[in-house]
């Protein structure tokens, strides 16, 4: 395994005159690529005495600057901090404060965002402005940099080569449960995960894909921009989805694959254009962050019989962990898939032994894929590993007698019912039974006598005529007593994030007030 | 039998999700395994629901039986007049 700077350095070699990336505003090669980033690396360097170890926060939407800035920083052994564009000002501050960046390289489209804050962040130095902003003191021009000649001799010395195991990345979790974390990855953690998503979605050299999805995402750097990049694919990034004008993009660029969340493929379904007589390049079709329900699984293959839809679990922590191939998926709709080779996966109880196949525990994880920890969050850390080097997911689910993995849900998340444990999933699959339910989510509520009971969100297909006695009474039907919801709202729709994962701190902090203001 | 002792028997149905034979006299908790700790619990807060009261733990570890369910109903107002069911 080499590090980072190895991948656009050998794509350079063997493929430079590819076309590696493709946007609104241009086309690089990976010629031009490789250029581009050496310049940007040595003008980190020279301009700035980015360090080792330095951190360099990224701001910025899908875009050519994004993949220069991010090979740029992690060819000099920077550790770059890619930050979603669609945080608020305060998150974005509360990371780049967390992240202890130095450095900022931030896009105009962020710019009002991160000037909102900057001034709270001393340790921000220096920025690095993408596109047209303000001028202030301590920002320079990241088309400056990248297009100014630099001494040849400078650049031959950029060629270093970090150390693997030197930390190459912040990601942070999306703090779907609490304060987002900062995963530090290090060169071959990235380069397992990138090697994980080419074993697991068989990229191919002619391969052109759409990146959808953030860069920021783990999913679409490690699974998507990093191992196209290996095999010298072509990635098409797209800065904002509209359905209408990826639908274009994939017809005019000849797109073969993308990776998306439930709810984009469920917006593409509207079109009829999204279809294999409209779209006859598509190949390949992944789904991220969140199940896909059946139905729909069903609806996609019915537009496109030929071409394979599959699904994959990873977590910001350990990128993809599994593959869930179309044929599988057929037969067993609701499972993860199975451990991607190089990946070991084992599920196990409170006492850290193995349960019995079939048995609900944690999901444990373990391979070169897997972070380092948390930046300095070293209780943490500890508490996220387990001894012979596994990942404590914090994930609940069970593997079955073929091999296949199902997830249940957050560990935090079971609802412990007068010491009777169970995954809130299981109430949320029995509640999805019944026909006027299109959505519910699941949490364990305080409960003064047995410690937890369950509280169900609903959001009806018609709120209107909506029952939800009658949703109680089919629980009671269904589920053993400590499982049936003692608490049932109808809401008219769930917080989730831009992914699609369901925010469950806003249900807790919803149903917390609820439970004190009575 | 009176028809507020058959709404009690359809609302311990209801929340126990069971069938209960409209015709019985009496149902105590003993006799029932549905009617379990957790059950309770819950039907102690579906009766407070539909009762509009709060009942005190002591009150509500006593309930044990569909009569004193029925007794609950009359004393909070809840009667069902013989000629509402026919």
């Amino acid at each position: 395994m080499t590090s980072l700077p190895m991948v656009w350095r050998e794509a350079e070699g063997l493929w430079p005159e590819k076309i590696a990336l493709i946007t609104d505003r241009q086309e690089l090669t990976y010629r031009e690529l490789a250029a581009h980033i050496r310049r940007l690396s040595n003008a980190l360097v020279c301009q700035w005495n980015v360090r080792p170890g330095d951190v360099v926060a990224l701001l910025a939407p899908n875009s050519a600057e994004f993949v220069l800035s991010y090979f740029a920083v992690t060819a000099i052994a920077g550790i770059v901090h890619p930050v979603d564009e669609r945080l608020k000002p305060e998150e974005i501050r509360f990371l780049l404060e967390d992240s202890g960046a130095r450095f900022a390289i931030v896009h105009q489209a962020l710019w009002s965002k991160f000037s909102t804050v900057w001034k709270t962040l001393p340790a921000v130095e220096q920025v690095l402005a993408i596109g047209d902003v303000e001028a202030t003191s301590n920002v320079d021009c990241f088309d400056t940099w990248v297009n100014r000649p630099a001494d040849p001799g400078d650049l031959a010395n950029m060629d270093m080569t970090p150390a693997t195991d030197a930390i190459a990345e912040f990601m942070y979790t999306s703090g779907t449960i609490g304060k987002p974390k900062g995963a530090m990855r290090s060169h071959a953690n990235a380069r397992a995960a990138s090697g994980n998503a080419r074993r697991a979605f068989g990229y191919r050299h002619e391969d052109v894909i759409a990146i959808v999805m953030p860069l920021s995402h783990s999913s679409a750097l490690v699974s998507q921009m990093l191992p196209m990049v290996e095999v010298g694919g072509t990635a098409v990034l797209v800065e904002r989805f509209d359905a209408v004008d990826l639908l274009a993009r994939i017809r005019d660029q000849t797109v073969t694959c993308f990776r998306a969340v439930p709810a984009t493929f469920k917006m593409l379904m509207v079109y009829p254009e999204f279809d294999a007589d409209h779209l006859p390049s598509l190949r390949l079709l992944m789904n991220s962050s969140a199940a896909i329900e059946s139905q729909t699984h069903l609806d996609i293959k019915a537009r496109f019989p030929e071409v394979e839809l599959v699904n994959s679990y990873g977590l910001t922590e350990a990128s993809t962990c599994t593959i869930l191939s179309d044929a599988i998926a057929r037969e067993h709709p609701d499972s993860i898939g199975v451990p991607i080779p190089g990946v070991e996966m084992a599920i196990m109880d409170d006492e850290e032994c193995p349960v019995e196949e079939g048995l609900t525990g944690e999901i444990w994880v373990r391979g070169p894929h897997v972070c380092h920890g948390y930046h300095h969050l070293p209780a943490e850390t500890d508490a996220l590993f387990a001894p012979g080097g596994w990942l404590r997911t914090g994930d609940m689910g069970h593997k079955d007698a073929q091999g296949l993995f199902y997830f249940h849900g957050r560990k935090v998340d079971v609802i412990n019912c007068g010491g009777r444990k169970y995954a809130p999933v299981e109430v949320e699959r029995c509640i999805l039974e019944f026909k006027d339910v299109a959505e519910v989510a699941v949490l364990g509520v305080p409960h003064r006598v047995l410690g937890q009971v369950a509280k169900a969100y609903v959001v009806f297909r018609d709120r209107a005529t909506g029952d939800l006695k009658a949703v109680t009474r089919h629980c009671a039907r269904s589920l053993p007593s400590h499982k049936v919801p003692f608490f049932i709202e109808s809401v008219e729709a769930l917080p989730r994030n831009s992914l699609g994962k369901m925010l469950h701190r806003e249900l807790k902090r919803e149903s917390q007030a609820v439970l004190r203001s009575h | 039998m009176s028809n507020t002792h058959a709404k009690v028997i359809e609302f311990l149905s209801g929340v126990l999700q069971v069938e209960i034979p409209s015709d019985i006299d009496e149902l105590h908790r003993r006799e029932f395994s549905d009617w379990d700790s957790i059950n309770h619990l819950r039907l102690i807060m579906e009766l407070e629901d539909a009762l509009g009261v709060s009942l005190d733990d002591e009150q509500a570890a006593d309930l044990s039986s569909s009569r004193q369910i029925e007794a609950l109903f009359v004393k909070h107002g809840v009667t069902v007049p013989s000629e509402a069911s026919s």
